[in-house]
């Protein structure tokens, strides 16, 4: 018997850039949301993190008082969809009415301010608690190469949300009306279009792309209460190297990150995965502000 | 040569915390107090980096936790005095602050992206402390050397790095007070209210905003080293990104670019977060509702807000 | 019968006021035109008649209708449509896509296919262009395109802003006849500062000067005014 070592070195690689486009999708997930709302509130939502955290929380006491589990995830990602309709409602209007550089400012603290809000009160009502979806196959094997069945499942979840908004955006006309706004405000306007009520309806989309990526995170691994900030720092990491404004670019820089995540996991350890990634941000603000993939909506 | 100016409502809010030990002298007291003085300092520094030279600085933690870090991780390595290594630990935080200044205005980065870039330095100098474990001990945190506070032996170790720390935060506050005065502070402001027209007359933007962070960092950084030397150990929790967030809403709640504004915001603050330690996570809360309501309601800080109340009572004649 | 009349209006921006006490009548199925110079106010007074700047003081009111205080989308949903100077087109997407999104209003989406037909044989361009992306088109291309997109709101109403800026005078004028034929079905609203080509297709014309009407008459009765001979007509000849 001999063992080709090249084909298990091409197929451990393989396995790694599978796994890393499916935790990558899973950023792109969680990114959308604050790429949307950041589009066409001009808010920089740093409470994204906090959005997942509550579909998560939701979830998990619904599940553990008797509820179907289905159901009860149903419910979770809704009512964070409801929690950014009513923050968009509620303290982020007097946001709305300053301008420019000081709109983004106030913003990006009244923000923070609500995750820290969200983010006390989650750690403090459940502690311990934890949100987590078991797949009942452990791996799947494709092709001779071998995968974590929960987080092919993710991943698929990931994909199918991702599909879901793009042909929401790009086919109705809800949905192109959405760009419009993103595009050009005072376009939108003499086109009979209701700019508030667009961002009303993203806040309302981000917060259920949240929710999705918590179902998705769920499944891949966990979502507890107290990394909200973490998850929001990712989605930043996402949409900065994508171009903050650019849900397409949000889409691939997930997948991208997701893969460098991987690959540099793979080779160097999980310490210098972060630090890489961090890097990668400072780098590409530095050279490119506008992010590697903008244009589009 | 320019007289310095040494304003008196200062000075006696320091010989109030001066006096303040007579009363409170128990360990828990004083440390509250040290806290307050340590966060004036931080406050002062968050002042002249993000009030008076419009630079976004989300890393003010990381650059007090470099020089903490450094300095106490130089002593213990080579048994030197940690008075000897503090400048080299000044020196980095500076460099750090400095570029990181620089390489933003050379790029021309918003407000929002400095926010970022700075942001995600604080959460690599996290990830890098936590990763280095040989060196930093990681998440458990490193024990600082003892370091000698003046006069210890003749009042004790509390009293005296009180004092030590009390002192420092008044000579930032004067300097604070007459930084504004000085060239660099209307530079400073002058860039702030019209940045073109401030290069148009001839004011090196670049040079001006590097300095203001470079003399930032160097608060921060003196600052750092004191907490780690103070508190005994430093840790990734400590130099957080919530540092940040806690130095800016003092900053908010005192008056951004006021002489009082940080001894308000640093002393308010610091008693409500001890008197809601009770609470644990629920802090948090507290804290992210303070921000909403401040930054919402009133940006202009309390010391604005009552210089203005008294300026009403002294000028009762004028009606407006 | 007056389908827009604008009353005593003062508009501007932060407090600064552009317009003073602008009275204006458009009739039904006219092409009515505001003559000015530059920064004589043109643009706010339709962008005041379109919500689109705060009005202090006075009205505009649409069919004996007063809007001052409806929101622009409103407006537009009323059956008046705008084009704007700066063309305000969505550059990223596809021509027809921007087309589309000028039928948005309820009104209007019920007869999207008819009139995305009717545009297309009015501008044949836009259908050879419809899947190309509006930002990067020609300029004379996305001036069509912005009337189109306005067009497809089926609007009883139509203003447009300085249609003549940055357009070679053939285009233009290829556009003005079109519009001149529109008028049949249509009252048009424009401001020019294109003197001649505003004579040549207006049934009545107001000049603006300094945020205040200082002459208003047909093109025949104007050219007569000593007034508007000097200060308009005899710099052009």
């Amino acid at each position: 018997m001999t063992i080709d070592i090249a084909s298990i070195a091409i197929s451990e690689l393989v396995e790694v850039l599978i796994d890393g486009i499916l935790f990558g999708l899973q950023l792109s997930l969680l990114a959308v949301g604050l790429v949307l709302i950041f589009g066409l509130g001009g808010i920089l939502n740093l409470a994204h993190g906090e959005f997942v955290i509550v579909t998560g929380v939701i979830s998990a006491v619904l599940i553990s008082s008797g509820w179907n589990p289905a159901a009860a995830i149903v419910i979770g990602i809704l009512f964070s969809g409801i929690l950014a309709l009513a923050l968009d409602r509620s303290v982020l209007r007097p946001v709305y009415k300053l301008e420019g550089e000081m709109e983004v400012l106030v913003g990006l603290f009244v923000t923070l301010g609500l995750a820290f809000t969200l983010e006390g009160i989650t750690s403090y009502l459940f502690p311990g608690l934890y949100f987590s979806v078991r797949v009942p196959v452990e791996t799947v094997s494709i092709f001779g190469l071998s995968f974590r069945a929960s987080a092919l499942v993710s991943g698929l979840i990931s994909f199918l949300s991702l599909l879901f908004l793009l042909l929401f955006l790009g086919k109705t006309m809800t949905g192109k009306a959405i760009r419009a706004a993103l595009q050009n405000q005072i376009g939108s306007r003499v086109c009979g279009i209701d700019v508030d009520r667009m961002r009303s309806l993203v806040f309302f989309l981000g917060g259920l792309m949240a929710g999705l990526a918590a179902l998705a995170k769920g499944i891949a691994s966990s979502v507890e209460p107290g990394s909200g900030l973490e998850l929001t720092s990712y989605a930043l990491i996402v949409g900065v190297v994508g171009g903050v404004r650019s849900v397409y670019g949000a889409m691939i820089a997930g997948i991208l990150l997701g893969i460098v995540n991987a690959l540099a996991g793979y080779l160097l350890g999980t310490y210098l995965t972060l630090v890489i990634l961090l890097v990668i941000v400072v780098a590409v603000i530095i050279y490119k502000p506008s992010g590697l993939f903008a244009g589009g909506v | 040569m320019r007289v310095i100016e040494i304003p008196k409502p200062s000075i006696i809010f320091f010989l109030i915390f001066a006096a303040l030990p007579l009363v409170f002298s128990n360990p828990y007291h004083l440390r509250i107090l040290t806290i307050i003085a340590i966060y004036a300092s931080f406050v002062y520094a968050a002042n002249i980096i993000i009030g008076e030279s419009r630079q976004l600085f989300l890393c003010m933690s990381a650059l007090a936790g470099i020089s903490a870090y450094t300095s106490a991780i130089l002593a213990n390595s080579y048994g030197l005095n940690p008075w000897v290594t503090i400048p080299a630990g000044i020196l980095f935080s500076v460099s750090v602050g400095a570029m990181l200044s620089y390489v933003s205005i050379v790029r021309g980065l918003g407000e929002i992206f400095v926010a970022i870039v700075t942001l995600t330095f604080t959460l690599i100098f996290e990830n890098v402390v936590l990763g280095l474990r040989w060196l930093t001990m990681g998440e458990t945190g490193l024990v600082t050397p003892t370091l000698w506070w003046p006069f210890q032996e003749i009042f004790g170790r509390r009293i005296a790095s009180y004092y030590t720390i009390l002192l420092f935060a008044f000579l930032v506050s004067m300097f604070y007070a007459n930084f504004v005065k000085s060239k660099l502070g209307i530079a400073l402001r002058a860039i702030r209210s019209d940045r073109i027209s401030a290069e148009v007359v001839g004011i090196d933007v670049t040079k001006y905003s590097v300095i203001a962070a470079s003399i930032g960092s160097a608060i921060l950084a003196i600052t750092g080293s004191f907490y780690g030397y103070f508190n005994g150990m430093i840790s990734p929790g400590i130099f957080s990104p919530s540092m940040d967030i806690v130095i800016i809403l003092m900053l908010l709640l005192g008056g951004l670019r006021t002489l009082y504004g940080p001894l308000i915001g640093s002393t308010a603050i610091v008693l409500l977060l001890e008197s809601t330690r009770g609470f644990g996570q629920l802090t948090l809360t507290f804290l992210g509702i303070m921000l909403v309501i401040l930054i919402l309601t009133f940006r202009e800080g309390i010391s604005s807000i009552a210089e203005k109340a008294f300026a009403r009572i002294t000028s009762s004649g004028w009606k407006s | 019968m007056d389908l827009l009349r604008v009353e005593g209006l003062k508009a501007g921006y932060k407090g600064l006021n552009v317009l003073w006490d602008v009275e204006l009548n458009v009739r039904k199925n006219t092409i009515v035109s505001i003559i000015g110079s530059n920064g004589s106010g043109k643009t706010t007074l339709l962008n005041a008649i379109m919500g689109l700047v705060d009005v202090s003081e006075g009205d505009v009111v649409f069919k004996g209708e007063r809007i001052t205080h409806l929101k622009t989308q409103e407006r537009v949903s009323l059956g008046i449509a705008f084009v704007p100077s700066e063309r305000e087109l969505f550059p990223d997407m596809s021509v027809e896509d921007n087309l589309m999104l000028g039928a948005y209003t309820p009104r209007a989406r019920r007869k999207l296919g008819d009139s995305l037909k009717q545009i297309y044989d009015f501008f044949p361009v836009l259908k050879e262009r419809s899947n190309q992306l509006a930002g990067t088109m020609s300029g004379g291309e996305q001036q069509m395109l912005a009337i189109g997109r306005a067009l497809m709101s089926r609007p009883e109403l139509l203003i447009l802003d300085e249609l003549s800026t940055g357009l070679a005078p053939a285009i233009t004028l290829k556009i003005y006849r079109k519009l001149k034929g529109l008028s049949e079905r249509m009252t048009v609203l424009l401001a020019e500062q294109n003197i001649h080509q505003a004579f040549m297709v207006s049934d009545y014309i107001y000049v603006l000067e300094n945020g205040k009407i200082i002459a208003s008459g047909s093109p025949d009765e104007l050219s007569e005014s000593s007034l508007i001979k000097s200060a308009y007509l005899g710099l052009k000849a």
